[in-house]
């Protein structure tokens, strides 16, 4: 009996101690795991250059993905973030979270941070934050779906951790809304904002410095009241054709001579207000335009509902001349708006002849197919950046997408996009009966004639 | 080790003479067979878009592969034992100048080598697509390396469940409660909200493995987990009939 104990007592300690070795070979194996690619076109391996940009990382950033697992694109991220997780960088840090089931912490990081963080990418370093969506992880190009969300995170990553190198010069000496006014046609507010973005904001004086700053990762106008000069307009020209990121905000019927500058872009500012009736309610301004009609174009994402309020705006048209540049229309108003040439009448009303017919375009972005030239947002209204406006309906929504779009074409790093490879197979008929014959009939029927021919040769 | 070499045989001999095994061959290839065609004549299918490949999905992406491979190392492994208890020849085997350990490693793999006849026809379905389309190699060699460590491990695990009865229903019923209860925990990463049991349920997570395996990609991490629990299994078998032999 006691035999029959100690050899119980020994079969559980050895159940033991074969559990916990088990349990501590995996445990230190998932500290030291090693992944590799065998696909042909390296499919799911992080690019070399990705790889030492983030084991180079020396700040704390923290990646917290809230998408829920049925995600079209959520395990492709996933994936792409285990990847990263494998670094072993312990910098960074990963966390999964599905919006739908853990609602109170995602309500919780959305009450910290402002923001709707349902299927998003937050990527986090100290006070700096970036948010990533679906349209930067993929890209539609020529009937191809192309994944490139390796690309946006590792330059988000770098974006949040290397706050000092991002700088926004504001062009003054034109009359230009000041960031540091803090007065309800100031624009302190987009200064806090593009910090919030992780955008250092600095002012540089154009006519006394005489030249453009080069390290300059975006450059701004806003609402430019005075002529620029001409050599002033070969600089800016200069700037966006040797790669420079533009935004350009400029109020209606002020001729600030960079519509000629405008014309070399393809573009046409023209010297009227748009105005749309039937946007607005009748105790407001026909010139008051809520525009809620956007175009497909990259810059423009997101906005689907949303509205923006341009206080005075000024409509651009497309001259199509050369090949050099691509205009895209961003916001356009209803068909009933049209743009207004008579500015000095009280009522506003269409004239046939003089006036334009709607829709309109009240902002465009410019761009060219050669990579080395950069590109311009040009938004015919600064009012609606200012301090009293910047907060008001979807003003700060639009000028996220812009400016995302802007930021997004200066990354640190460019990956190549992988193609989404969608597997079809194209075979025919006769392709189709060969795999049918050769797979559902002819190997079981083979395994049933070599069964027979065993049973048989035993039988006798 | 001669020893093992005899009884490999003669439990390789025992397995490839029974006709049973040819009814098994013809089920597995028949099923395996008609899922990879349904497969193929899915993707065939300008309506239907997806972004896994025929093998991905034939390794791991479908209900038949895992119903299969679970109830193919349930039937194989159920004798071993279990056999040997009800007609009386266990206690001849453990007196036996054999070393325990070449038994159950004999006992081991010659089912698993079984198993592995049992897919290497399925190379002609690779074979015949790559005659019609062209295939990337690489996720077809991790695949079958997927399905063969699974294998390995439902075969421990049915060695495992055969040591511990002499009635074999028990012992196939047994091995397949427990494969079962290891594929089930794939799904409880879905019903946990805390990140570190749903790391932990991620890392045994046997669908997310095969979808890797089926993707080209070869994880050391996944790999130690299948050979340690089969090992596991196995020197799980050992002290149990250890224990009986006493």
């Amino acid at each position: 009996m006691i035999k029959q104990w100690n050899a119980s007592f020994l079969l559980l300690v050895s159940f033991i101690i074969g559990t916990t070795l088990f349990l501590l070979i995996n445990t230190v194996s998932s500290h030291f795991s090693i992944r590799s690619d065998f696909t042909q076109s390296k499919q799911y391996q992080l690019p070399e250059s990705a790889v030492t940009a983030l084991s180079q990382l020396k700040e704390p950033v923290t990646l917290t993905l809230f998408y829920h697992p049925t995600h079209p694109y959520y395990k492709k991220i996933r994936d792409l973030l285990k990847e990263i997780d494998l670094l072993k960088n312990e910098n960074l840090k990963i966390h999964l979270i599905d919006p739908d089931r853990d609602r109170a912490k995602t309500e919780l990081f959305e009450k910290k941070h402002q923001l709707a963080a349902r299927n998003k990418l937050i990527i986090q370093s100290g006070p700096c934050l970036q948010q990533l969506s679906d349209s930067d992880f993929v890209e539609e190009k020529e009937k191809a779906t192309f994944f490139k969300a390796s690309s946006s995170i590792l330059n988000a990553i770098l974006s949040v951790t290397q706050l000092e190198g991002r700088k926004v010069y504001f062009v003054t000496g034109h009359g230009e809304k000041e960031i540091d006014d803090i007065s309800e046609r100031g624009i302190a507010a987009l200064k806090i904002y593009f910090k919030k973005n992780n955008l250092m904001s600095e002012k540089w004086l154009l006519p006394s410095k005489k030249e453009l700053p080069n390290d300059a990762t975006l450059l701004a106008i806003v609402g430019p009241t005075k002529k620029f000069e001409e050599d002033e307009i070969l600089l800016l020209k200069e700037y966006v054709a040797s790669g420079g990121e533009l935004f350009l905000f400029l109020d209606p019927l002020v001729n600030t001579g960079l519509e000629s500058l405008l014309s070399e872009w393809d573009v046409y500012a023209a010297n009227q207000v748009v105005v749309d009736p039937s946007t607005g309610s009748p105790q407001i301004s026909a010139a008051n335009l809520f525009v809620s009609n956007y175009t497909e174009h990259p810059a423009i994402q997101q906005m689907k509902g949303v509205v923006t309020l341009f206080v005075v705006a000024r409509p651009f048209f497309d001259k199509e001349e050369s090949d050099v540049w691509t205009v895209s229309p961003l916001a356009i108003t209803t068909p009933n708006g049209w743009g207004e040439a008579s500015v000095t009448s009280q009522v506003y009303q269409f004239d046939r002849g003089q006036d334009t017919k709607g829709p309109v375009v009240v902002a465009v972005a410019v761009e060219s197919q050669d990579p080395v030239k950069g590109h311009v947002v040009i938004v015919g209204d600064s009012e609606f950046v200012t301090n009293s406006q910047l907060g008001n309906v979807g003003n700060q929504d639009f000028l996220t997408s812009n400016l995302r779009w802007l930021l997004a074409q200066q990354n640190w790093i460019t990956l190549p996009p992988k193609r989404i490879q969608e597997v079809q197979l194209h075979l025919n008929k006769k392709e189709m009966t060969q795999i049918f014959w050769s797979s559902v009939v002819f190997l079981p029927f083979m395994s049933l004639c070599l069964g027979t021919f065993v049973w048989s040769r035993r039988r006798v | 080790m001669r020893a093992f070499w005899v009884l490999f045989k003669k439990e390789l001999m025992s397995l490839f003479l029974m006709p049973v095994a040819y009814v098994l061959g013809f089920v597995f290839l028949l099923v395996q067979g008609y899922t990879f065609w349904i497969l193929v004549a899915a993707l065939n299918n300008p309506g239907v878009q997806v972004e896994q490949s025929v093998m991905q999905l034939f390794f791991g992406g479908t209900f038949f592969f895992w119903i299969l491979v679970i109830l193919l190392a349930s039937v194989i492994t159920m004798r071993l034992f279990a056999e040997e208890k009800k007609s009386g020849t266990f206690d001849l085997l453990m007196s036996a100048p054999v070393r325990l350990i070449e038994l159950v490693l004999a006992k081991y793999l010659a089912p698993l080598f079984f198993y592995g006849m049992l897919w290497l026809p399925t190379l002609c379905f690779v074979l015949v697509l790559d005659h019609s389309v062209s295939l990337d190699w690489g996720p077809v060699v991790t695949g079958y390396l997927g399905v063969f460590l699974l294998g390995a491990l439902f075969h421990a695990v049915g060695l495992f469940a055969s040591s511990l009865t002499q009635n074999q229903i028990i012992s196939a019923v047994l091995c397949f409660g427990l494969c079962l209860l290891l594929f089930s925990l794939s799904f409880l990463e879905f019903f946990v909200i805390k990140p570190e049991w749903s790391a932990f349920f991620n890392s045994v997570n046997m669908m997310g493995h095969m979808d890797d395996f089926g993707k080209g990609i070869l994880d050391s991490q996944i790999i130690t987990y299948y050979l340690s629990l089969t090992a596991l299994f196995l020197f799980f078998s050992l002290k149990v009939l250890k224990f009986q032999s006493q």
